[in-house]
């Protein structure tokens, strides 16, 4: 268990000698820095005027500021932290679903010893291959399930992902020896057991990635809420978000249409509002990426020190 | 093991129709019960569901009876519904498109993920690398409809940076939106960037999992860095990396759609490059929201995609049979 | 075969069982106690005061038909896709703001009322133009409870009034295209950076024309004096149309239009400085260029200049349409319902305006009222979208004679040939999304005169070839035919 020195020179094996690594350090900064360019850019918009916005379009360097955007959002506060709280109690808990899901079912059908594995594969794979019509999914969900109008609906529909199924499997079957589960078998640990003790430890790269990609998919989905949701206290951050920016360009659009009953609507900082709601939107996620990562990285380090 | 005598009697009663069934379901049962979960899952969300797909061989009407009665209801029109797809010149280029498309993001990304996933897993900077990964994920997190605003930033006709350098340095401005030969570059570009992020953890996700010892004793051997990420880490990778190409060529009839109708602006003067399947389904159903045609068209990329997916596994299972997929 | 083959095969019998019992749990058993609630789809976001608002209408509608309301809001951008879903899926409601309204009527999504508006809503069937009646025929028969305001439209240019004080600029004389060409060219000079003239994505030029799809698809008929009303044509054909679109071709050369015209979607608020002159069709109900100006919340506000004759169209008579579903259990009652909410004042304007006492307070003068510092439009709902706008009360800023003028112009005005000509397209809908496609590709260049008018027409008119234009004009031309017959 503590034996972490000689672990890290292990580690060590693969690295690059100073010189490429000074080169490929600076190669993949070039890169990262392209990828990080979007989020400064939007913060950016967010505190632009939307005099310059209309006269200059959208630029690094605006020559007006504002905070007209989020000042608009502020108003609806009470909103937005409800819709946030929906967010992350969505997403913690349906990436624990997800995560374990995805991965005992891909353990199974990675084991070559399961004889239903065959069938539990094609199983998974057609279910990636095709798609089930939008208003079945609806009928399936509101009258089967009669979840309409619950936190599930906003849960169960990503609850699994076939596709990540399919990923695990081939890490499983690449890092856990079935050798060892069979040693493990013939000293009486039962198949729960091998998993909790045995498998688990060794696959957390793969499930911390999974989990990951779990979590952006909880973050950032609307459509689930669109389908399902009515009542408002259950509306997560992303949709209230594009029901707010959907609402303001209605408005702006049909100023005219109800013009004599809907004055001042038009006055809404729409470009700026738009951005500073992305801004909120991917901020969370963006702050406490790094802390989640540090079990992430952890995860990846437990992983490469197999014996 | 354990548990044999206690069964032997269920297994004697069961033994002349089925002389291992019983025995064999009772020791997977374990990982049987790993399965269900996400099997039922399946079931709910993708077996159930997936019959009303019979509604693209229908002309679709509504019957106050519910949904079932209207399908049950509505007259067979056989592939009337699929007919939008192959029946007007643009069919051959939004084949095209679709397909090129896919298979440049196929080849880059697989080059260019596995290339970022080695060189990270070999870095010396652990820190560096948390900070990288978390950059490059970014992208794979933000809308296409704000990378859209982001692109529009560089190439908008009048204020974009670029034209703004171009025209700063004696040039002409080029009116992007309007300039066809650009953009199959653009898109090219476009989407390999935003999911390099993704791809590339993956990868490194497979590449840390690599047993050290295998490089020591590469090391051993004399064989230098680049011999040792040829030999150990790569192989390493291949499981991974065919799995990933297969999975794209089952969905190299599906394109991204955000990528091709928000980037361009949906642009009708580009069209001829940035035209796919499914922004022309799009820009076709909204205005009619005709079910048929919609579940016609999802069920014309899933099929293409399932007899590629077939054949691309077949191939592999011929050569390394460890790494088909079923 | 493979066992797994015949494993699947084996789960597919069983779940399509599973499919079958999903359907059949959809009927749900009927509301035991007497006052009934009825449930309605409404457009747009929920109103802050929604209990408040509710309560006092449903005290209304329990004493006059024993009924509830309950409104459930889906926000603009979501509501097509939302209400397709909710009407495939054949789940039940009552009340809905029609969506795709021609062809969810031709589908059996919606009840005939043809015979139930008379019956249950008289008074409010009654007080409708009969330009709605007519424009919401489908097959003959009628599914929708319009709301009665803007039945004809007016296209306008409507100009920033500030600049035009500010330097001076004579508009008197502009009624096309081409007699604004002379006003961009002043503005312009003097403010290159205000948008001259407003085009973005979706723009259409007018030119004459009313179309039986709608305003992006290349079929329409003839409306001017002495123009063909019997023919479906191509407008792009017509010279008049050529002639407008390379004015508008000239204006974008002379950056009048931004470059960006055909791909932006940006909305130049009313309210903004940054335009100069845009396009808007304006209604009887906007008595004038007031509703804009007030929008536009400027004090010099909007001046506005016909470019075509007031005509009432389908589109404006289907501009906003209640209808009652197909699988609702209430039909008779969500059809009193309406007419209740169309037709009594107390109920309409404690909704559109607010709660009295807090947003609004009534004058002296008969249906005048003054507004308060409670009214917000979050604690009201939109006039258009919500009941007959002619027994709406009015601010005092709107005089006795805004009204008669309204009341003279409903009547003066003039029917669209195609008034109430809504084909069927179920037989030629792959040619229609074929040719949707072309449209979306060349439409926006062509009407934001990015593109030069004639080599592309040429281009776009080959393309509509090859999707289909023929056969779908021909057939629209068939069933036009028979319908100026039956009229």
């Amino acid at each position: 268990m503590r034996q972490p020195k000689k672990q890290i020179s292990s580690v060590e094996v693969r690295s690059f000698g100073h010189k490429s690594n000074l080169f490929f350090n600076i190669l993949l900064a070039i890169f990262a820095f392209s990828c990080l360019l979007p989020l400064i850019f939007i913060i950016i918009i967010s505190l632009t005027s939307e005099q310059s916005l209309l006269a200059d379009g959208y630029q690094f360097f605006p020559k007006h500021w504002s905070l007209a955007g989020y000042e608009y959002l502020a108003t609806m506060g009470g909103q937005l932290l409800n819709a946030l709280g929906i967010t992350v109690l969505v997403t913690v808990f349906g990436t624990l679903v997800n995560a374990t899901f995805t991965s005992t079912y891909a353990y199974s059908i990675s084991r070559s010893s399961f004889k239903y594995r065959k069938f539990f594969t094609v199983f998974c794979l057609i279910t990636m291959l095709f798609t089930p019509g939008m208003v079945a999914n609806y009928i399936v969900m509101t009258n089967l399930l009669q979840l309409k109008d619950t936190i599930w609906a906003l849960i169960l529909p990503l609850a699994v992902s076939p596709f990540n199924i399919i990923v695990m499997r081939t890490f499983f079957k690449r890092q856990v020896n079935e050798s060892i589960i069979e040693a493990a078998r013939i000293d009486g640990a039962g198949e729960m057991r091998i998993f909790l003790k045995i498998v688990l430890p060794l696959a957390v790269p793969g499930i911390a990635t999974i989990s990951l990609f779990a979590a952006l998919g909880y973050w950032n989905d609307w459509f689930n809420a669109l389908l399902y949701i009515q009542d408002s206290h259950l509306v997560p951050l992303q949709y209230l978000l594009m029901k707010i920016q959907s609402n303001i360009e209605m408005l702006t659009q049909n100023a005219a249409q109800g013009a004599q009953y809907a004055g001042g609507m038009a006055n809404i900082p729409q470009e700026a509002t738009r951005m500073a709601m992305v801004v909120i939107s991917v901020l969370p996620i963006a702050i406490s990426y790094p802390f989640f990562q540090k079990y992430f990285v952890k995860g990846l380090t437990i992983g490469g020190v197999k014996e | 093991m354990q548990g044999v005598n206690s069964t032997v009697k269920a297994k004697v009663k069961y033994k002349k129709r089925h002389p291992s069934f019983a025995s064999r379901f009772k020791s997977n049962l374990p990982l049987l019960l790993f399965v269900i979960p996400g099997a039922i899952w399946m079931i709910f969300f993708f077996y159930i569901p997936i019959f009303a797909n019979v509604v693209a061989f229908q002309d679709f009407h509504f019957s106050a009876g519910g949904f079932l009665e209207s399908l049950r209801t509505s007259s067979w029109v056989g592939f009337k519904n699929f007919e939008f797809l192959f029946s007007s010149n643009a069919a051959w280029v939004i084949t095209r498109n679709t397909l090129l498309y896919n298979l440049g993001f196929i080849v880059l990304n697989l080059i260019i993920s596995v290339f970022f996933a080695i060189v990270m897993s070999q870095l010396r900077n652990k820190r560096l690398i948390k900070v990288y990964q978390t950059s490059m994920l970014l992208p794979y997190f933000l809308s296409w409809v704000v990378i859209s605003y982001f692109v529009y930033a560089f190439i908008s006709p009048n204020q974009g940076l670029i034209n703004s350098l171009l025209t700063g340095s004696g040039g002409k401005a080029i009116s992007w939106y309007n300039a066809p030969q650009y953009w199959p570059f653009i898109l090219l570009f476009i989407g390999t960037w935003k999911s390099i992020g993704y791809n590339s953890i993956l990868y490194f996700a497979s590449a840390m999992g690599v047993d050290p010892t295998l490089y020591e004793a590469a090391e051993i051997d004399g064989a230098n860095k680049w011999q040792q990420i040829k030999h150990v880490t790569i192989p390493a990778l291949v499981p991974l990396m065919t799995l990933m190409t297969i999975l794209a060529i089952g969905n190299i009839f599906r394109a991204d759609f955000g990528l091709f109708y928000q980037v361009p602006q949906n642009s009708g003067s580009l069209y001829n490059v940035t035209s796919v399947l499914d922004t022309y389904i799009f820009n076709g159903l909204t205005s009619t929201g005709d079910i048929g045609m919609s579940s016609a068209a999802a069920l014309y990329q899933s099929f293409v995609g399932f007899v590629l997916l077939m054949i691309s596994n077949a191939v592999v299972r011929k050569i390394d049979p460890d790494s088909a997929l079923f | 075969m493979k066992r797994w083959v015949k494993g699947l095969l084996a789960t597919a019998a069983v779940l399509g069982v599973g499919l079958t019992i999903a359907g059949c749990s959809s009927k749900k058993a009927a509301d035991s106690s007497d006052t009934k609630t009825l449930t309605m789809y409404q457009i747009g976001d929920k109103p802050k005061n929604y209990d408040a608002l509710m309560a006092k209408t449903n005290k209304i509608l329990k004493k006059k038909a024993n009924a509830k309301l309950k409104i459930n809001y889906i926000g603009f951008g979501d509501y097509a896709k939302k209400m397709s879903v909710i009407v495939s899926s054949g789940e039940s409601y009552d009340i809905a703001k029609a969506d795709n309204y021609v062809v969810n009527a031709q589908k059996g999504a919606y009840a005939d009322l043809t015979k139930l508006l008379p019956k249950y809503a008289s008074k409010a069937y009654k007080s409708l133009d009969p330009a709605y009646i007519q424009g919401n025929k489908v097959n003959g028969k009628l599914y929708a409870m319009p709301i009665n305001a803007n039945v004809y439209r007016t296209q306008t240019i409507a100009f920033n009034n500030s600049y035009l004080k500010k330097y001076n600029i004579d508009i008197s004389k502009v009624n096309s295209y081409k007699t604004l060409e002379p006003v961009l060219k002043k503005i312009h000079a003097v403010e290159p950076n205000v948008v001259a003239f407003k085009a973005t994505k979706g723009f259409v030029a007018e030119s004459g024309f009313d179309y039986p799809l709608t305003d992006k698809m290349p079929f329409a008929v003839d409306i001017t004096d002495g123009g063909n009303a019997n023919k479906i044509v191509n407008p792009y054909d017509s010279a008049r149309t050529q002639t407008n679109l390379a004015y508008l071709h000239k204006f974008y050369q002379k950056g009048y239009i931004p470059q960006d015209a055909a791909t932006n979607s940006k909305e130049y608020g009313l309210s903004s400085k940054t335009w100069f002159a845009r396009q808007e069709l304006v209604g009887p109900y906007d008595y004038g260029n007031q509703a804009l100006s007030t929008a536009s919340g400027e004090k010099n506000g909007i001046v506005t200049k016909k470019i075509s004759t007031p005509l009432k169209t389908t589109g404006q008579a289907q501009m906003f349409n209640w209808v009652v579903s197909n699988s609702s259990q209430n039909k008779e009652l969500a059809v009193k319902v309406l007419g209740i909410m169309n037709s009594d004042p107390e109920l309409l304007n404690g909704l559109v305006w607010g709660e009295e006492g807090d947003a609004w307070e009534k004058t002296d003068q008969k249906d005048k009222i003054k507004l308060l510092k409670g009214y917000a439009a979050d604690r009201s709902m939109g006039a258009w979208m919500t009941g007959d706008n002619s027994i709406l009360y009015t601010t005092t800023d709107v005089t006795d004679k805004m009204i008669k003028e309204r009341k003279d112009s409903i009547a003066s005005a003039k029917t669209s040939p195609i008034l109430g000509f809504n084909p069927d397209t179920s037989k030629i809908k792959t040619q229609i999304t074929n040719i949707q496609n072309v449209m979306n590709q060349y439409g926006d260049q062509l009407n934001t005169g990015t593109a030069d008018p004639k080599p592309t027409i040429k281009k776009m008119n080959k393309a509509l070839k090859t999707a289909g234009y023929d056969e779908v004009r021909a057939e629209l031309q068939k069933q036009y035919d028979k319908f100026r017959q039956s009229k």
